[in-house]
């Protein structure tokens, strides 16, 4: 028991949590470093150098 | 007075989204304006928008139930809602949006057809077929809910009470189109965050505190505390767990949920909007099940526990209060049924009137169809709900797992396995849609219960693959598969500078 609420009851919240919460956390922290790339307008998102 | 005073914030809450009708209508003359907001939404609109499409009054009256009912077992829940809107974001919305913005595509079977080459519209009357149906008892159901909550905080009658839910939605979706419905989603979405974060903190204060609360439970019954609940880790328990975390997979590719995405303004705002969507799908979820857990310690022994909800509300707050919370139950109904009302007529004019059945009317002709199209599914659907009022959140999860079998695995298909074929997508989207419907009929109760989405995704997946491998995949559909995941970049890593250019 931790805090009233067994440990396996713990591990399965952090983990409904946390492994959405990760993936996202991840996704978005590369994508910001993208960021002086600029925005790529929808629809016109496949430049010449995109295809590189 | 405390009648007057839920009336009072009633219709405060129902002036605002008629000013939202109206201040969208100027978007909403022409079909891309109607159906998709002219593609110019902002992150934080769609983040919300989706969130309050995808979980409509099943969060607050269903969810909450669960947590009363079985405890810590609803956390399988948590885990696969937070997952399936994780991974839509992370991995599905960038490059769905790249291709529908590529084809111009206002509705998924317009993505459908256009990326298989499909010249013979089968994927528009396939898609009209299944989703007229299931969002007819998707709809039905959420007006029966919007009858019983009228008639539970302000006596209307139920028949009224689903006549002026109805009524609301229906003003506001056809004046001012998806950006309204989108808008209104918005505004939804925060009090319903706003509602499920309060609830659960002053349910666990007046139950004397996060120990005692956990005391009771487990008092009142030990499996309350456990993750695989009373069933343990036999088969029931896992096909228990399994149908739990297959609800969040429908957010993977849903058409009412992918349409958020064709609707944002760019690629950046899905980059910015997935944090925000996570984020409140946690907080609905956990907020929902903690809510729940404390008034099972609250009020023990409901007959009905999905009314657990309501009770906390009229108990622990006052009139003010309850009429929010009455407000946020509407505002969960509301924005799932505007979004389902206009997913419908948007098959219906987009896809089979202008482009199966090649109608040349005008794109402001059009629009006023869309809007026609959208009063009458919502009057079968009002209809319906008259005629069958038994269970709300079975039909609930019986659409919501039917749309998504259908759509889910073919969508994911495409966007990522270039030897998907058009006639294995076909096969998928009807194999997934008819063995959701065969196993809640004649299989569900045989086998532990187990979630129709679970045999529906499998089949889905078995039968677009199966097909596709026996039939050649369209020309240059594979080059441009790869064409759009260049353009929309790795996943996990940054963009190399060398393609900064």
């Amino acid at each position: 028991m931790i805090a009233g609420l067994p440990a396996d009851a713990w591990a399965l919240l952090v983990v409904a949590v946390g492994l959405g919460l990760g993936l996202e956390l991840a996704f978005m922290t590369a994508r910001r470093r993208d960021v002086p790339r600029g925005d790529r307008p929808g629809g016109e998102g496949a430049e010449a150098g995109d295809t590189a | 007075m405390t009648s007057n005073t839920i009336v009072g914030v009633l219709v405060g809450y129902l002036v605002i989204l008629l000013a939202i009708g109206f201040w969208s209508s100027r978007e909403s003359r022409d079909l891309k304006g109607y159906y998709v907001a002219g593609k110019k939404l902002p992150a934080w609109v769609i983040a919300f928008s989706m969130n309050a499409t995808g979980e409509s009054a099943w969060l607050l009256l269903g969810l909450t139930g669960m947590g009363y009912a079985i405890g810590v077992h609803a956390f399988w829940v948590i885990l696969g809602e937070v997952l399936g809107v994780a991974a839509a974001w992370v991995f599905v919305a960038r490059p769905f949006k790249e291709y529908t913005d590529r084809f111009d595509a206002i509705t998924v079977p317009d993505y459908l057809t256009d990326r298989f080459r499909d010249t013979t519209h089968v994927f528009r009357w396939v898609s009209a077929i299944i989703i007229l149906s299931m969002v007819m008892a998707y709809v039905a159901a959420q007006l029966t809910a919007s009858g019983k909550a009228f008639d539970s905080f302000l006596g209307t009658g139920y028949t009224t009470g689903a006549a002026i839910g109805l009524a609301i939605v229906l003003f506001y979706t056809t004046v001012g189109g998806f950006k309204a419905v989108a808008y209104s989603d918005f505004l939804q979405g925060a009090l319903m965050l706003g509602c499920l974060i309060m609830l659960p903190i002053v349910g666990i204060m007046a139950a004397g505190g996060w120990g005692a609360m956990l005391g009771a439970l487990e008092a009142a019954d030990p499996a309350l505390l456990r993750p695989m609940g009373e069933f343990g880790l036999g088969a029931a328990g896992i096909a228990s767990a399994l149908g739990f975390v297959a609800i969040g997979f429908a957010f993977l590719g849903s058409p009412q949920l992918l349409t958020r995405f064709m609707a944002a303004r760019d690629q950046k705002q899905i980059v910015d909007g997935g944090f925000w969507a996570v984020l409140c799908v946690i907080g609905f979820d956990v907020g929902a099940v903690f809510a729940g857990m404390a008034g099972r310690t609250l009020f023990p022994g409901l007959a009905d526990p999905e009314t657990i909800l309501p009770e906390m509300s009229a108990a622990l707050f006052p009139a003010f209060f309850t009429g929010i919370f009455l407000v946020v139950v509407l505002a969960a109904i509301m924005s799932t049924v505007d979004s389902l009302l206009i997913l419908a007529s948007s098959v219906v004019v987009r896809d089979v009137v202008q482009k199966a059945m090649g109608s040349q009317a005008s794109e402001r002709r059009l629009s006023l169809l869309g809007k026609a199209v959208t009063v009458v599914i919502g009057g079968v659907a009002f209809w319906v709900a008259l005629e069958e009022v038994r269970v709300i959140f079975y039909f609930v999860l019986f659409a919501w797992s039917g749309i998504a079998a259908a759509f889910t695995p073919v969508v994911l298909c495409s966007l990522f396995w270039k030897r998907t074929t058009k006639a294995g997508a076909v096969a998928g989207m009807i194999g997934g849609f008819v063995v959701t419907v065969v196993w809640t009929v004649a299989f569900k109760e045989r086998f532990y219960d187990l979630y129709e989405m679970i045999p529906g995704f499998v089949a889905g997946f078995a039968c677009c693959i199966g097909a596709s491998l026996l039939t050649p995949p369209e020309e240059e559909a594979a080059a441009e598969l790869d064409s759009v995941r260049a353009s929309v970049g790795p996943t996990f890593t940054p963009r190399r500078a060398t393609t900064d250019e």
